[in-house]
């Protein structure tokens, strides 16, 4: 109950603190005096020594004009060439109007400060021209930006080398180049309140169902925060089930796969500063798939499919079978691997669960530890993790041969998930499956498993049914289920979006030579 | 919240459950691969286990223990005073009866922990050692694996070449239950430097040890009973048309390929008949005599015929004067001659004793070797 209060606690308070900041500002509107307008600037700027304020004559605006940025934010190129030039060195005869002389695409009048406020906040530099209640919003933005790289979470052999970047204008452009269809639709809602993030939610408006994309526009509608800083927070706000340990959207930093889901009826959310794309709604199969399996040829592709599959009952299952098959109903072993499995563990002091876990538990971190130290380092932990684990715990008799191998299976196979989120769930379970195992032996892995498979089933992503296309059953999907049959089959798009176009393509069997 | 709250309630709860109450970690256990039940000069019942130790200080790989009970299940608390650990019976690969025991009958009761406790492994091979329970048990050869072991493998390997039977626990309950038929297991001796396949022990249908087949008949039961099972390679003699070599005996040597049973059941003048026609297709691997097989194989095919009806008819009346049915006849006169059988079925092996098995069998030879 205490948990309770403190919980309920912090989240008034947060209310509080955004009830604050939402409270209704006033509305200062720009003076026709340069003077007052700068004088409001370093008001409302105040300790901001990154902002500029540079004022000059313009003889062609009649008087003098203040140009205000924020240093970092904008593109010094096009300040200077596109603003400051044409504004100083301006000759007699051409065009008069102050507006036409800057050469940059967008230009937009503004009245008050507020929204001046903002827009120098997000790298636009504003003018203010003696004599005008007015200012010119003038896109110069230019923040520090990452080149495209390959994607790094999400590699691939043979799809693109482009991954996502922190801009979201880049990455609208990198899926615009997939899809250069008018139907791709772009909806902008800002959320946040501090941070005010840009969520641009795109679909293929003639084929994405509008009730799906009502529920996620609702959703997004419904979050107030000071600020989403990555698309990972964005999924936690609008999840149908908070508690599960399934991922229930597909975050990806690849633009061919967004465009592949978008053209299955899918709608993606790229989020303004995150470098990977939210999907949705998703099914748990969706996350079994990848962008290579359609470019390697089918055969191939469904036995690596039914790999992923074998892969994911491995990682989760197999520490928990070895656990209740040695503690329990060691009567299904083979003899001769019981004998070994015997010989093994004769020198270990710990019971099976503690072994598995010791050993499970060093593996994780060995993976943990991996992710954020810089190569170099990172060789080191793989050096040691490898001979400490592989030779030195054996041998010093803390953990068998035969767990060492379990736990090796176990770490290949979760490597195997495409999905990161997906192998992290994995790595969550298995640790439920061997307490379970421990506990009650093979009955308890059922029980987990069937319990499992409850959960699977009642989950939803944006209402939209997780096990689809197992429960319910659509036998059309299953075309790219376990097996990936050849694109030509795949005549209708996966009903899994509950798309309101159904048609993805004419009949494209390649006839060959035999006719 | 309460959402949150019952989370963690039920993970509580689950933790604090008690259901561990038959874990029984593998260190634990003592798994005992081979047990033995025998009867001393007093007629008292010894019980004889071995199972593996895991231990690297122990000079020794395994244990064995011989004690006196009253029961099998009475056996394990013996055992459990002893051995290092706690007895297991999941994993049995034999069960060896003394020869001593199987001389009375009803001894099949003492097995009834086997088919009762549902941990208890019915795919134990069924077992006859020729000799005292004790010598085997303590005989440890520097050449072999684990005895348990050495010995499964050697029982399914004569098995595979159809030297001896392999009966497991499950087939002998059926064997023993079954009113058709009289159970058969393997039978083993214990030499000085070896532990050798005999051949198969016929039992009657109390338990009775009833005799002994030799390996080269039980080929010729397996062939009944089973067809074509594993390899099947036949040495006979056969009177060859050359002088005598006083080394070299007339023999050939084949492999069966395929074999066809047909059984056809009389009753007539009071008895049973069982007319069998068996026709086996054989492939020479070894002739030690001169034959022109080009001209005169349809001779080759009926001298073969022939020996095997000899071989056939002095197995099956060795069995009758047994009062033992292995081949399980009784099915057959059950299922065509039902009114007769259910006057006998009692005591089915002494209508089979009475009965006439006509063994017809039809020899063609499909395979020559690869030599000319």
């Amino acid at each position: 109950m205490a948990m309770r209060g403190w919980l309920r606690r912090k989240k008034t308070s947060v209310k509080d603190r955004l009830s604050h900041s939402g409270e209704p500002v006033r509305v200062r509107e720009i003076s026709d005096q340069l003077s007052e307008n700068i004088a409001e600037l370093n008001a409302i700027f105040t300790l901001t020594p990154d902002l500029v304020i540079r004022t000059f004559d313009s003889r062609h605006a009649g008087g003098k004009v203040t140009l205000v940025y924020l240093t970092g934010l904008v593109d010094k190129n096009s300040i200077n060439n596109n603003v400051l030039r044409p504004l100083l060195s301006h000759r007699e005869g051409e065009s008069s109007s102050i507006f036409d002389l800057l050469s940059v695409g967008k230009v937009t009048v503004v009245y008050d400060f507020q929204t001046v406020e903002n827009d120098i906040l997000k790298g636009s530099s504003v003018l203010f021209i003696e004599g005008r209640k007015e200012a010119l919003v003038v896109e110069t933005n230019g923040w520090p930006q990452r080149a495209l790289e390959d994607p790094q979470l999400e590699a691939s052999l043979k799809g693109a080398h482009q991954g996502f970047v922190e801009t979201d204008s880049q990455n609208i452009a990198l899926i615009r180049r997939y899809i250069p269809n008018r139907e791709l639709k772009i909806k902008e809602i800002w959320v946040g309140e501090r941070g005010d993030t840009k969520l641009s939610i795109m679909f293929l408006a003639d084929v994405v169902n509008p009730e799906v994309l009502q529920e996620l526009e609702d959703r997004l509608g419904r979050i107030k925060v000071d600020s989403i800083l990555n698309t990972g927070e964005l999924e936690e706000y609008i999840e149908d089930n908070p508690y599960s340990p399934f991922p229930q959207f597909i975050t990806t930093e690849r633009p061919d796969t967004t465009a592949s889901h978008l053209l299955q009826g899918k709608i993606a959310v790229v989020v303004d500063r995150s470098p990977s794309v939210m999907i949705a709604p998703v099914s748990f199969a969706s996350f079994f798939q990848n962008v290579d399996d359609y470019s390697i040829r089918w055969p191939v592709a469904s036995f690596i499919r039914l790999l992923r599959y074998l892969a994911f009952i491995v990682a989760t299952f197999l520490p928990a079978i070895y656990i209740a098959l040695i503690s329990f109903n060691y009567e299904v072993i083979p003899l001769d691997l019981i004998l070994s499995i015997g010989e093994s563990r004769e020198k270990v002091p710990f019971p099976p669960l503690l072994e598995a876990l010791l050993m499970e538990l060093t593996l994780e971190m060995l993976r943990e530890s991996g992710i954020r130290l810089p190569a170099p380092i990172g060789q080191t932990v793989g050096i040691v993790g490898g001979i400490v684990i592989g030779q030195a715990v054996v041998q010093a008799g803390i953990v068998s041969n035969i767990m060492v191998i379990v736990v090796a299976f176990t770490a290949i196979a979760s490597f195997i998930i495409p999905n990161y989120d997906m192998s992290s769930a994995v790595r969550l379970i298995r640790f439920v499956m061997m307490v379970l195992a421990a506990m009650f032996g093979i009955v308890g892995i059922v029980v987990g498993l069937m319990a499992l498979i409850g959960h699977l089933i009642s989950l939803q992503s944006l209402g939209v049914p997780y096990g689809s296309p197992l429960a319910p059953v659509r036998f059309s999907d299953w075309k790219d289920l376990f097996v990936r049959l050849p694109l030509w089959k795949m005549l209708e798009r996966p009903t899994g979006a509950r798309t309101v176009q159904e048609k993805r393509q004419g009949d494209n069997q390649p006839e060959g030579d035999a006719k | 919240m309460k959402r949150f709250t019952q989370i963690i309630l039920s993970f509580v709860l689950i933790v604090m459950l008690t259901g561990c109450t038959d874990r029984l970690n593998l260190e634990d256990a003592t798994l005992s691969l081979m047990v033995g039940i025998d009867l001393n000069e007093k007629n008292e019942l010894l019980f004889y286990m071995t199972s593996p130790v895991f231990s690297r200080e122990a000079k020794e790989k395994t244990e064995e223990y011989g004690v006196r009970a009253s029961s099998t299940r009475e056996s394990r608390m013996g055992f459990d005073e002893i051995v290092t650990a706690l007895t297991v019976s999941g994993k049995i690969q034999l069960i060896v009866l003394g020869k001593r025991l199987l001389q009375h009958p009803d001894w099949f009761r003492l097995l009834d922990v086997v088919f009762r406790d549902a941990k208890f492994t019915v795919n134990a091979r069924m077992v006859m050692l020729d000799g005292s329970l004790n010598e085997l048990f303590e005989y440890k050869p520097k050449d072999k694996p684990r005895l348990a072991l050495h010995l499964t493998k050697l029982i399914d390997t004569a098995n595979k070449r159809n030297l001896t039977v392999k009966t497991r626990a499950q087939e002998f309950h059926r064997q023993m239950f079954e009113k058709g038929m009289t159970p058969h297991i393997s039978e083993l001796k214990k030499t000085k430097h070896a532990v050798r396949v005999m051949g198969t022990a016929l039992l009657t249908k109390k338990g009775v040890y009833a005799g002994l087949i030799e390996p080269r008949d039980t080929v010729l039961l397996q062939m009944l009973l089973h067809g074509k099972q594993g390899e099947i390679s036949i040495t006979l003699p056969v009177k060859g048309p050359t002088d005598q070599n006083p080394i070299i005996k007339d023999r050939v040597s084949f492999f069966i390929k395929g074999v066809k049973k047909k059984v056809k059941t009389t009753y007539r003048d009071g008895t049973f008949h069982f007319d069998v026609q068996v026709s086996l297709r054989v492939s020479i691997s070894e002739r030690l005599f001169p034959f022109n097989m080009e001209k005169d194989y349809k001779k080759l095919e009926q001298m073969i015929a022939k020996q095997f009806h000899k071989d056939y008819a002095q197995l099956i009346k060795k069995c009758q004067e047994a009062k033992t049915d292995p081949f399980g006849f009784g099915l057959y006169a059950r299922a065509y001659e039902y009114k007769e059988w259910k006057k006998v079925q009692d005591d089915w092996p002494a209508a089979f004793a009475k009965a006439t098995v006509q063994i017809k069998p039809e020899v063609s030879i499909k395979g020559n070797g690869v030599v000319k």
